[in-house]
């Protein structure tokens, strides 16, 4: 077994905590699409959440593939 | 020193220093957009405090409110929060560790078990964070955030500049030059400040204009005058003292270093190519905004 394989990568957890944030606010910019509240910020007619979710999950996707553990860097 | 090699530690530095131009536009970008968009008018803080208008420095959490849902509002307060404690807990780990290895250690008490020293570190955490917290309120006795800022760096920040670059390339310079000339730019920031507080007119002295008015210009000048005193002083000291043999500079002064080679690189991956980058940058920037 190489040294290697018991490193794991800080970006490891960078991705990890990009897409929980992902998640939490897709999950968030979702809800709020189908039950809005009253108090409404300027311009929520764009979803920010959504887009803003999405973006955090690929970009959290692709660092958590990129430097999972066991992946040859 | 955490650098893997001599490229890695010179692209290391070269990035800081593009982050470190765009600071200014960092920092006022959110204020002018505040200005633009937000439906009512920003006032400094001492205005704000009068008349319980929002100010400029309250403009990200205002912005944050207006544009940002549930989830990501709690991601910008985090970013927010996040931003306060990384600078807050290095600069409060910074001032334990100075203290207690450079001052406390070397010239108060020599002998003492490490549990002692990392009982002095701990009650030095608990001292900084206070003294941050007192910081906070000087901050509001200031024209803006971004004039505090300036006002420190250049009290402390450019003094040391002059004293770094001089000690890394002349080998002449020595110890008790560096102390002195560091010491210097720090009392003549301070007093032009000082003097400029308490007398506002002063600052056509400080700026070498009649036209001048107090801003964050003061500051500029200020950075001046606290460099020529550095060097000024570093210089004179260093004739007047004896210099350290060329063996003990081995390493910490340019012309006595060896320099490892970089490795051969194309163009756009060489530390040289980016340098020159920045200096351009640096140069137009300053253009723009004399």
């Amino acid at each position: 077994m190489s040294e290697k394989r018991h490193f794991i990568s800080i970006w490891f957890f960078i991705g990890s905590l990009l897409v929980v944030y992902g998640l939490l606010i897709l999950g968030a910019g979702i809800y709020e699409l189908f039950s809005p509240s009253k108090s409404q910020v300027i311009m929520s007619y764009l979803h920010a959440g959504i887009w803003w979710g999405l973006l955090l999950l690929v970009i959290g996707g692709i660092y958590v593939s990129r430097f999972r553990p066991g992946k040859r860097l | 020193m955490t650098a893997k090699d001599l490229r890695s530690a010179k692209l290391g530095t070269v990035i800081g220093a593009f982050f470190k131009m765009m600071v200014p536009l960092i920092v006022i970008l959110p204020g002018l957009l505040g200005r633009a968009v937000l439906p009512f008018e920003l006032v400094s803080e001492p205005v704000a405090q009068q008349t319980g208008a929002h100010s400029y420095n309250e403009v990200l959490p205002l912005m944050l409110v207006r544009y940002c849902g549930p989830g990501l509002l709690g991601l910008g307060v985090t970013a927010l929060i996040a931003g306060f404690m990384s600078g807050m807990a290095g600069n409060v780990s910074a001032f334990a560790t100075v203290w207690t290895y450079d001052i406390y250690q070397p010239l108060i008490r020599k002998q003492a078990t490490d549990a002692h020293y990392v009982r002095m570190g701990r009650w030095c955490t608990l001292l900084g964070v206070f003294v941050s917290i007192g910081t906070a309120y000087l901050v509001m006795s200031f024209r803006s955030i971004i004039d505090y800022a300036q006002v420190v760096f250049v009290f402390f920040i450019v003094p040391m500049f002059g004293t770094v670059v001089l000690g890394m390339l002349w080998k002449r310079t020595t110890p008790a030059a560096g102390f002195w000339g560091l010491l210097a730019g720090i009392l003549a920031s301070f007093f032009l400040w000082l003097w400029v507080r308490l007398d506002p007119s002063a600052v056509r002295f400080v700026a070498l204009s009649a036209d001048a008015k107090l801003g964050m210009a003061d500051n500029i000048y200020r950075a001046m005058w606290s460099l020529v005193a550095n060097v000024v002083v570093t210089v004179v000291v260093t004739l007047f003292t004896k210099p350290k043999p060329a063996h003990e500079l081995k390493g910490l002064v340019y012309g006595l270093t060896e320099i490892p080679s970089e490795g051969h690189f194309p163009i756009f991956k060489r530390p040289i190519t980016w340098a020159a980058a920045v200096g351009i940058g640096f140069v137009v920037l300053n253009i723009i905004f004399w």
